[in-house]
């Protein structure tokens, strides 16, 4: 087999990797306030989320295939790589970002927290973009424009929409005194709603790998920017790309669900309704108003809305550590995809792609053996919040809401993370002289838990 | 970029709470619309009016996750059935 395609091969189990921690990072966004209201069971939220993501993906017939020219300068406007840009190059620079998007969302995902996984695969692209090209590499102002604008605008406009339908639910069910028989109708309105915003996600995220292993294959030659144009992408593309969300949704992320759902406010029926529709209206709007919103941030903002209007307690600490979350995912994956790509040129194309693949398995691996220590499930989900532990579940603690510790209770988890950077750091050098582990696909099939 | 911020915060608003309320509306007259047993024992008849009131506002939601579903397939439907909706095509 010669050593270009070992490469590809490489790239499109990266690719698919990062579409699966897609999945599961992002399926609180639909279903953390229907499960934690328990409009719906855990199992079968995710069941039903993973569903609607698979029809959502088959359904997509755009391609996304210039979507590196939100970012980066490698692509003309037909999709083809710039003159100048070997193709060699080119390809390590899309499997160094996809590493950085990858090692970002498992880390997000290990300290429960929602962050934007284009965020990441755009902030991984823009870091090895640089590497590769310096400065002239990275379309700038596509940056400023299309990530951090909107990034900076979806929090306030979902926390005013959801906080005014909140307050407009609550205002016209105030005079119902049977509230379980309130609460079962709008359990039935999220369900709903839920559903809308599963299959939004799945026709909008999955493109984005498929664009990614598209313009991977243009730069390997074995597909071209006219053949796509006439024929679509190859079917398999679409399938493989399409079970990879879909499973990624069905695994579950746990923990994050358990951020969107229990950390950040306790969730109500009528108010989760109220946050869902609000994300839902958003998601589906925005592009065609000329502003394509992050899902995550859409999502998050309009929880966070939903509890401001029915004047619930919201754990601003949680809030907090979100918020920092968003600001650096760019800057760290970023870091992440500068770092692989260095790895990878400075050794012979083989031993370069071997090692960066063998850092992605490692740092996976590192992550999931660190969550089994306080693992989030189907089971415990919904388990009152501590804010001792955070993002993750101490079962036997006495639980209370405890204000006084709510704020305190923050430092901890930090520490361990930066013990866990630390680490993988670690394993980041010690790997770089091994060899390839098991396939990225099944190490991080075993992140979602 | 104000344009396209007024234009998404008013779709939203629209859709993401104006749907909302209609539901919650609808929820109201559902529960205004059935007997109910006072604290005190006695019964309070039901509004049929508010019954029916109640089944067209639930009527508008369902109708509204409907079309949402119909504008994120729009383009599948056109490309696949070309059935053209929202000015497809």
């Amino acid at each position: 087999m010669d050593v270009e395609l070992i490469i590809l091969g490489l790239v499109v189990v990266t690719a698919l990797a990062f579409d699966f921690t897609n999945g599961f990072h992002d399926t609180g966004n639909a279903m953390a306030t229907s499960i934690a209201t328990g409009a719906l069971k855990p199992k079968t939220a995710v069941a039903y989320s993973a569903i609607l993501n698979l029809v959502g993906a088959f359904l997509s017939v755009e391609v996304a295939l210039t979507v590196t020219r939100n970012v980066l300068n490698i692509q003309t406007e037909s999709g083809a790589l710039v003159e100048g840009l070997s193709p060699a190059t080119a390809i390590i620079i899309i499997f160094a970002g996809l590493i950085g998007g990858v090692l970002w969302n498992v880390l997000t995902w290990l300290l429960g927290l929602p962050s934007s996984s284009s965020h990441a695969l755009f902030g991984g692209l823009i870091g090895s973009g640089l590497a590769a090209m310096g400065l002239l590499g990275v379309n700038w102002g596509g940056v400023l424009a299309k990530i951090i604008l909107p990034a900076l605008l979806a929090p306030p406009i979902a926390i005013a929409v959801a906080f005014c339908g909140t307050w407009l639910v609550y205002r016209l069910t105030r005079s119902i005194t049977d509230t379980e028989r309130r609460n079962q109708g709008f359990r039935w309105g999220q369900v709903g709603t839920s559903g809308l915003i599963s299959l939004a996600h799945g026709t909008g995220d999955a493109q984005k790998t498929m664009g990614v292993i598209a313009l991977a294959l243009i730069a390997h030659g074995s597909l071209s920017v006219d053949g796509i144009e006439e024929g679509g992408l190859p079917p398999w593309i679409i399938v493989v790309c399409a079970c990879a969300i879909a499973l990624g949704t069905y695994l579950g992320g746990w923990r994050i669900i358990r951020t969107l759902g229990k950390g950040l406010v306790e969730v109500e029926a009528p108010q989760g309704m109220a946050a869902e529709a609000s994300s839902a209206a958003i998601i589906l709007t925005s592009a065609t108003f000329g502003m394509a919103l992050s899902t995550t941030h859409v999502a998050t903002g309009s929880i966070l809305g939903s509890g401001l209007g029915r004047k619930a307690q919201v754990r601003w600490s949680v809030a907090g550590r979100m918020a920092v979350a968003w600001l650096i995912t760019l800057p760290a994956a970023a870091l992440v995809g500068a770092v692989s790509f260095f790895i990878a040129n400075a050794l012979p194309p083989l031993a370069g792609a071997l090692t960066i693949f063998a850092i992605l398995v490692a740092g996976c691996l590192a992550v999931w053996l660190r969550s089994r220590r306080q693992a989030v499930n189907a089971a415990n989900v919904n388990d009152e919040w501590d804010a001792g532990t955070a993002a993750t579940v101490e079962t036997s603690a006495g639980a209370g809401l405890d204000s006084a510790r709510v704020d305190g209770g923050d430092e901890p988890l930090d520490r361990e993370a930066a013990k866990l950077l630390a680490a993988e750091l670690l394993t980041r050098e010690s790997a770089a002289a091994g060899s390839a582990g098991s396939p990225a696909s099944s190490s991080s099939t075993t992140t979602a838990g | 970029m104000g344009l396209a911020i007024v234009r998404v915060l008013l779709a939203g608003l629209l859709f993401g709470a104006g749907v909302p309320a209609v539901f919650a509306a609808g929820i109201r007259m559902w529960a205004k619309g059935h007997d109910e047993v006072l604290p005190d024992g006695s019964v309070r008849r039901g509004n049929r009016a508010a019954l029916a009131g109640a089944a067209a506002a639930l009527l508008v939601t369902v109708a509204m996750v409907v079309v949402g579903v119909l504008w994120i397939t729009r383009k599948s439907l056109y490309h696949y059935l070309g059935i053209s909706l929202f000015g497809m095509g």
